[in-house]
């Protein structure tokens, strides 16, 4: 692999060129946006609504100090928010491909801590927050079903950061204008 | 982002190399997408009303109830109990007979049976209270009746938990005021039968033998509360009095007697409950096999089917 320079692009072998700058990434992108921008959409709307809740389920994890839970149980959910909104719309597409890709991680990295230290809880906390009344529910430990979502969506995002060029989005409209605006 | 470049990929794929500049831009793009985030849900938590604290200082209970009691349960003493304080809430959880021959003025009323989980509509309201809110259980010295509530509230979720020392009698001893409600007694009944309501509190065998016409099935059980569906089915028709009836005779101080009689068990879970208008009638039901056994009461004669027909009501 070439190594980056300043310019915005590096020669690479042909083959590689156009497999990465093929017109069919732009096509393929769209429902992958879709589907996961919409997961992130609805996961990202309870735990809006009762934080609290989400933090008892950030809390279960028992990964952080619970100084910082109520933080994160703040900020999380909107950060999932605004970034599926834009990816949904194709607004920087690739930053908020980014974006998702670390909140995958650092999702992936937590279920893997609960799966190895047989976590018991009432839930993952991905979609409901558990909620201090969880507590006295059945728990069970986290199942390696939630890693592979996690998984297939992470590879997801890292398609679209590395080959949408966002063309079908906010990103290609605006190109298209200014490029027009140039012509003209 | 390089527009340029990105036009000419699309026009020319195998003429353009890896956009490295693009990937690169994206994690600056990432980071001012996390940035507005934050700040976005920084401002939408001060701005929501139940916004949470930042920074959190207690610890989350993660090991969640027991069902065994609690290990340290937190007592409040008797002394240090101001009825009418708007931040504690007082709650009875004796059974409803002992509520209504005693109780701190102002107490919510939540029995803890024995074999029953606690009334949730109760809990619903407790959970409504605002935050730092003390919740006061009131139980009977000598039992674990307040401790086993105080684990089951705790289960639930809630906080600022304690159990009033000493119970009711604690506070009795201090002279501080009580209320106390009693059910009155029927001797005889008259005026129109239709603005009454029959409660069976008999058993199950009992009433499939016989019972007054239109009467509701309530039978007496200490250890369960009455069904939500029979409450439900009285709660319809409050504007009439609810007349409860057992097969026994009814003692002179129903409420002063071990073990509860079963119409004063029943009628007390009624006047607790809040329903209005309660009373009980001292004749004992006569099952229609029986019927040619004169009645107690000369006031009260039995009518053809066995229906006591009523000449006066005198409430005790």
């Amino acid at each position: 692999m070439n190594k980056p320079s300043s310019s915005s692009s590096s020669p690479a072998a042909p083959w590689l060129a156009l497999a990465w700058n093929h017109p069919v990434h732009a096509w393929v992108s769209v429902p992958v946006r879709l589907v996961v921008g919409v997961t992130f959409l609805i996961a990202a709307w309870p735990k809006l609504m009762d934080p609290e809740g989400f933090a008892w389920s950030i809390a279960m994890y028992q990964m952080m100090t619970p100084k910082y839970v109520h933080l994160l149980a703040v900020i999380l959910p909107m950060v999932e928010l605004v970034t599926a909104i834009t990816f949904i719309a194709g607004f920087r597409v690739r930053g908020a491909a980014v974006v998702m890709c670390g909140m995958l991680v650092m999702f992936i990295v937590a279920l893997l801590y609960a799966f190895i230290h047989e976590l018991e809880m009432t839930s993952c906390g991905c979609f409901t927050p558990a909620g201090a009344k969880a507590l006295s529910e059945h728990r069970e430990t986290v199942g390696t079903g939630l890693l592979w979502r996690d998984v297939w969506m992470l590879f997801a995002c890292g398609y679209v950061w590395l080959f949408d060029t966002g063309r079908w989005g906010v990103d290609g409209w605006l190109r298209s204008r200014k490029r027009s605006t140039k012509d003209a | 982002m390089s527009d340029n470049e990105t036009t000419e990929n699309h026009a020319a794929p195998h003429k353009a190399g890896i956009p490295w500049r693009e990937l690169v831009v994206a994690w600056r793009d990432a980071g001012l997408l996390v940035a507005v985030a934050a700040v976005a849900a920084l401002a939408f938590n001060a701005l929501r009303p139940a916004g949470l604290p930042l920074l959190r200082y207690a610890p989350f209970d993660l090991l969640g109830p027991c069902p065994e009691l609690a290990d340290e349960i937190p007592r409040l003493a008797p002394e240090k109990l101001k009825i009418g304080d708007p931040n504690v809430v007082v709650v009875d959880v004796r059974l409803p007979w002992d509520h209504l021959e005693g109780r701190l003025p102002g107490s919510w009323f939540m029995p803890m049976y024995e074999t029953a989980p606690l009334d949730p509509a109760v809990v619903a309201r407790l959970k409504a209270q605002k935050p730092g809110t003390w919740i006061v259980l009131v139980g009977t010295a000598g039992t674990a009746t307040a401790e086993r509530a105080l684990t089951a509230l705790s289960g639930q979720g809630l906080r600022g938990l304690f159990v009033l020392e000493g119970g009711l009698e604690a506070w009795r001893k201090l002279g501080r005021p009580v209320d106390s409600t009693t059910v009155p007694v029927l001797v005889r009944e008259s005026g129109n039968p239709a603005a009454r309501l029959y409660v069976d509190a008999r058993d199950d065998a009992a009433f499939a033998d016989g019972h007054r016409d239109g009467a509701v099935h309530l039978p007496f059980d200490d250890l369960l509360p009455p069904e939500p569906e029979i409450l439900d089915r009285l709660r319809q028709v409050q504007d009439r009095e609810l007349v409860v009836y057992a097969g026994e005779p009814v003692p002179d101080r129903p409420g002063g007697h071990r073990p509860v009689h079963p119409a004063y068990g029943v009628a007390a879970e009624l006047v607790a409950r809040g329903f209005p208008r309660v009373s009980i009638l001292a004749q004992p039901y006569v099952a229609p096999s029986s019927a040619s056994d004169p009645p107690a009461s000369p006031e009260v004669t039995p009518s053809g089917d066995g229906t006591p027909v009523s000449s006066g009501v005198t409430h005790e």
